[in-house]
């Protein structure tokens, strides 16, 4: 991701833009609607941070990590929707129930029973909403705890926690007999 | 007590921030207690769920794409961007100031939009199209031309073309077959070159990649103007082909013939059928293609590669058959990583 934003700095280079577009706005998709509901505003809140990242390349040799500041700009701009949408002043964040977990490989080849791992990926996919996507944030868009509680605005602690009661959850369920 | 540890580990691991010392005592754990391994095979195959309008999704990437460009065109193409101010009563003398400003304002924008009609063409309903790489699309324009473009090209053209011209902006490949109208003339504006047209069938090349900028002329008569000296135009005749080469401030050019092939023989425009042609060209000028026809990325992990000759031609094969067929006259070895392909010496 790095190359491809000095591409865009350096050379102007839409196709650099194109490739980072093509391979994280799936991701991105996902990301902003874990604020809003809505796959189309989800895309366009997406958009226009794409947009301002192309109009602003030239600044963007002072961010130091591309990818927490693109998650962090699509946070807020998730925000700012949801406040400009509701009539009181809401700035808690709310996680909407974005993400739904699943094996990627037949359950009989793990370990475990197919059973015990559905029962495993129920509680998961009943952990509560911010505790799913901090995990999916660690686990999948490969963020330390550190980048997540930054993207979030929280504190290191509560994202570890989380993560803590996920994983306790699980080992739980794993070892109940 | 085992248990908190082992779970604040495992946090600890996923989320990046164990010590060595920590993943160490992980590591113990799991030769320990080959029971708490469950937990991590079954962390591993945990994935979030791909919904099936997620999936779908793909091709409407390429449509969102075309909105973001229009966005930024349209967004680039305001100058100076007049800070929001918040609205407050102001007295008659800052009105007046204000006023006299907003002149001067308009005045620097239309002034600023004025000598180039690129960019009043981009505020007039532009049509802005981003071939993906992997692809090749085929459109016909409003006035009946008929225009094939090859994977990884943008190109933009009005939806109403002038009375003046049939202006087209081009980065990257495409096939014409303008229709006939002497009065419009056909521009095809590139990175480097300006083409004008009667009416012919010709092909360009021009993406802003490569170094080259190639022009096949199949027939008819166009004129190649270089952007950067536009008192230079070169006239081409049928079967001729011209090459620009790019070398930084200068660009020098190469007019040659054509040797008299049947249509279907044309290297040019090989990419038309679906085929790729290569005559002793340097690997990695094959490799570009090659990158733009299946969608991957090539890594040369020698410089020394680069520079051998390749030749053949390829129609319907898989990016695995094409490597294995250059891999009978060439030595190379090569391992893809997803979408990237490395290439080393054997």
């Amino acid at each position: 991701m790095q190359q491809l934003i000095t591409r865009i700095r350096e050379d102007a280079d839409e196709f650099a833009f194109n490739e980072l577009y093509r391979n994280h706005a799936h991701n991105f998709f996902r990301f902003a609607q874990s604020f809003v509901r809505e796959r189309e505003i989800a895309e366009e809140i997406v958009n226009d941070v794409l947009v301002r990242l192309w109009v602003e390349r030239s600044k963007t040799d002072q961010i130091r990590n591309i990818q927490v500041y693109l998650y962090t700009s699509i946070k807020n701009a998730c925000l700012n929707h949801i406040r400009s949408i509701s009539s009181k002043r809401n700035n808690e964040m709310k996680v909407t129930e974005a993400y739904y977990f699943h094996l990627s490989v037949d359950p009989s080849q793990i370990l475990i029973s197919k059973e015990l791992s559905l029962t495993m990926l129920t509680a998961v996919n009943d952990l509560p909403p911010r505790c799913k996507l901090i995990f999916k944030m660690v686990k999948e868009d490969g963020f330390s705890c550190k980048e997540v509680a930054c993207i979030l605005g929280l504190s290191d602690k509560t994202v570890f926690a989380q993560l803590s009661i996920a994983l306790k959850k699980l080992h739980t369920i794993l070892y109940a007999k | 007590m085992i248990e908190s540890r082992f779970i604040e580990l495992m946090a600890k691991h996923m989320g990046k921030s164990a010590t060595p010392e920590e993943i160490k005592e992980l590591e113990e754990f799991f030769i320990h207690f080959p029971e708490y391994r469950k937990m991590q095979n079954f962390t591993d195959v945990l994935t979030t769920e791909e919904k099936q309008s997620d999936t779908l999704m793909t091709k409407d990437l390429d449509q969102n794409l075309d909105k973001i460009w229009k966005e930024i065109k349209r967004e680039e193409s305001i100058v100076a961007p007049v800070e929001e101010a918040k609205i407050r009563p102001l007295s008659f003398l800052k009105w007046a100031a204000a006023v006299l400003l907003m002149g001067i304002l308009a005045a620097v924008f239309f002034l600023a939009q004025k000598p180039d009609p690129l960019d009043r063409l981009a505020l007039s309903g532009m049509q802005n199209i981003y071939v993906p790489f992997g692809k090749i699309r085929e459109l016909q324009l409003p006035d009946g031309t008929r225009v094939k473009l090859n994977a990884g090209s943008s190109f933009s053209y009005p939806k109403v073309f002038s009375t003046k011209n049939r202006l087209v902006t081009l980065k990257g490949e495409g096939f014409f077959e303008v229709a006939r109208d002497a009065n419009r003339p056909f521009l095809v504006h590139t990175d480097k070159v300006m083409i004008k047209v009667l009416g012919t069938a010709f092909n360009v090349k021009a993406y802003s990649t490569d170094k080259k900028i190639e022009a096949t002329l199949l027939s008819g008569k166009i004129q190649v103007g270089l952007n950067d000296k536009p008192e230079k135009n070169i006239v081409m005749k049928p079967n001729e082909k011209l090459t620009l080469i790019n070398k930084g401030a200068a660009t020098e050019y190469e007019l040659e013939e054509l040797p008299d092939l049947h249509k279907d023989e044309v290297a040019e425009i090989a990419w038309l059928s679906n085929k790729l042609v290569f005559t002793n060209e340097r690997f990695d000028e094959v490799s570009t293609q090659i990158e733009r026809r299946f969608d991957v990325k090539i890594v040369f992990e020698n410089e020394a590669l680069k520079k051998e000759r390749i030749s053949g031609v390829f129609k319907d094969e898989s990016l695995e058959q094409a490597l294995s067929f250059i891999k009978m006259t060439t030595s190379f070895k090569y391992r893809r990583d997803g979408g990237v392909i490395f290439l080393s010496l054997r």
